[in-house]
């Protein structure tokens, strides 16, 4: 037999044991089987040992009962506390956001939209909550009304696109005036406010757009309409992932200067100088972008960077190629890595290896969430 | 494993409905997996919906595949738990001669201080022992005999699911398995010798 038909043979019947009774090698699949490692290249070392050594000696089995009662105990302990179940509106909003429907027919009662009563979580299906028989009166109302009114109005306009958190750790996300912390699933509408804290992070998904903020990073909802989507960036750093079916144009201000596009991903830090003076640093990843400003404007291609300080009388612009600094840096290669992984098209990070055996971040994509 | 198995074979993608019972099934496993490790409930549930959107973005693209999806959850929850520490890079001047970003320090802005997940699990498990011996020598192990024993034991893992997550084959895990509580049981007749 060659070595590499024997090793692989001695790799299948390690683990493999007789049941009593019978003559047929079962598979195992219990706990008391004690095969030398599969890691040594002796192919000697991989065969099974003797049935004597093949079970856990009675200390040791012994042990491991102690060990399994002690952690059946802690979780009954876990249990108790609530800490081991997920909160129930946790687990209503995050299946709404990963299946497109809430999947049952009322929403847990405790804090369902703590931020925004008002408002449904995305993919709640509201009339879930409604009974047969005034499903009917409803449709018969709709029906009626339409009829009524189907010739004489115009064309439905187009939806606007919808807001929501997907990825939130440390995030803060204020309404109407009122601060709270953000959960996922949190819808965000016009005039809301996300603020990440130092070291937290946050995914915010706009219809198939996708922004993600880094810790210290804040934006502003300014407007979400079917044809613009406007959003201020107040501090700190966020990728944009604009997907071209959003609106008709994407729009973000930061200071005195906005960046419009209606596809494209670019990156955009905005930093404190000192004596009201601040830097504004765009990189544009994939696509291209508009720039404008007081005195100001024009275009950003793909490849390209642009480094404004507004504050003085006016901004100063410098424009440039992206640079291997760029390339390298972790947060947009986290970014890009992330995007491939939603199948979008990378634009300078096209290059980039696979991420397939990467360990994951913390908040992963949105574009693996959102059907 | 009371936990239903997807179908074996890879198959189209599953629709909403099968996605919908996969989820119901293993959310309350892989959630208290998760919570036994993260004391921030903010931060588990993060880490539970960034598992589940990876493993259930996967299943939509490419179908399920050969591993059972509770084994593939639990190590893309472990994968996740153990990036323990994680600077998130800060925005700062990107002049083109300047170096690359410094990490942060600890205690500085853009550091994530996560807590050892694995560590947290191990001391749950130890506070639940009858026996201050055998809680001291378990605290005492290697990380890696620590975090197998705490998998079997405390989160109750499967073969399958303890091979997915540590990444092992079956004869391996049950060769560590046995020399971690060899360890475990030689630790504990110490530690009881040591305080008589």
């Amino acid at each position: 037999m060659r070595p590499e038909r024997r090793a692989v043979d001695a790799h299948r019947l390690v683990g493999v044991r007789r049941r009593p009774g019978t003559r047929r090698a079962m598979p195992a699949r219990g706990w008391d089987v004690d095969p030398a490692p599969t890691g040594s290249d002796d192919v000697e070392a991989r065969l099974p040992r003797p049935r004597a050594t093949a079970v856990l000696s009675p200390d040791l089995a012994a042990l491991s009962a102690e060990l399994a009662i002690a952690g059946a105990r802690a979780r009954a302990r876990a249990a108790a506390d609530r800490r081991a179940a997920p909160d129930p509106a946790f687990a209503w909003s995050l299946r709404a956001l990963l299946l497109g429907t809430s999947g049952s027919a009322t929403p847990p009662d405790a804090g369902l939209v703590p931020l925004r009563p008002s408002v449904p979580p995305p993919g709640a299906r509201l009339f879930d909550r409604v009974a047969a028989p005034r499903w009917t009166a409803l449709t018969a109302a709709s029906i009626l009304a339409f009829a009524a009114i189907g010739m004489t109005t115009p064309p439905v306009a187009p939806a606007a696109p919808q807001a929501h958190l997907v990825g939130v750790v440390g995030v803060t996300l204020t309404h109407a005036g009122h601060a709270g912390a953000a959960r996922i699933g949190s819808p965000v509408v016009r005039d809301d406010r996300v603020s990440v804290a130092a070291g937290g992070a946050a995914t915010l998904v706009i219809g198939p757009s996708e922004i993600r903020l880094a810790g210290g990073a804040s934006i502003e909802i300014e407007r979400i309409d079917p044809d613009e989507v406007a959003i201020i960036q107040r501090a700190g750093r966020a990728w944009y992932r604009v997907a071209p079916a959003t609106a008709g144009s994407f729009t973000v201000r930061a200071a005195t200067v906005s960046w419009t596009t209606g596809a494209a991903a670019f990156d955009l830090a905005r930093v404190a100088l000192g004596g009201g003076r601040e830097r504004l640093t765009t990189v544009a990843i994939e696509g291209s972008l508009r720039f404008d400003g007081p005195d100001l404007a024009g275009s950003l291609a793909e490849g390209r960077r642009a480094s404004v300080t507004v504050g003085d009388e006016l901004p100063d612009i410098a424009i440039g190629d992206v640079t291997r600094v760029d390339l390298a840096d972790p947060w947009l290669v986290e970014n890009a890595r992330l995007d491939a992984e939603g199948g979008r098209p990378l634009g300078i990070f096209s290059g980039l290896p696979a991420a397939t055996n990467r360990p994951p971040t913390i908040l992963g994509s949105a574009a693996a969430a959102v059907p | 494993m009371d936990a239903p198995r997807p179908p074996r074979n890879r198959t189209t993608s599953p629709g909403p409905r099968s996605l919908g019972e996969l989820y119901d099934v293993h959310l309350p496993r892989v959630h208290a997996f998760v919570a036994r490790r993260i004391w921030d409930p903010h931060v588990v549930e993060a880490v539970t919906a960034a598992t589940f959107a990876r493993v259930f973005g996967t299943i939509r693209r490419d179908g399920l595949g050969e591993e059972a999806v509770g084994a593939w959850l639990y190590r893309t929850a472990s994968g996740i738990l153990s990036v323990r520490r994680r600077s998130v890079p800060q925005p700062g001047p990107m002049a083109h001669d300047s170096e690359p970003p410094e990490p942060a320090e600890p205690g500085e802005p853009g550091w994530i201080d996560a807590p050892d997940g694995d560590a947290t699990a191990a001391r749950l498990l130890a506070a639940a022992l009858d026996r201050n011996e055998l809680s001291r020598a378990l605290l005492a192990l290697s990380r890696a005999d620590q975090r197998l024993l705490v998998l079997r034991f405390l989160d109750g893992l499967e073969p399958d699911e303890l091979c997915a997550t540590l990444e092992c084959s079956r004869a391996t895990l049950a060769y560590r398995l046995r020399r971690a509580l060899r360890t475990l049981a030689d630790g504990a007749l110490r530690e009881a010798t040591d305080a008589a």
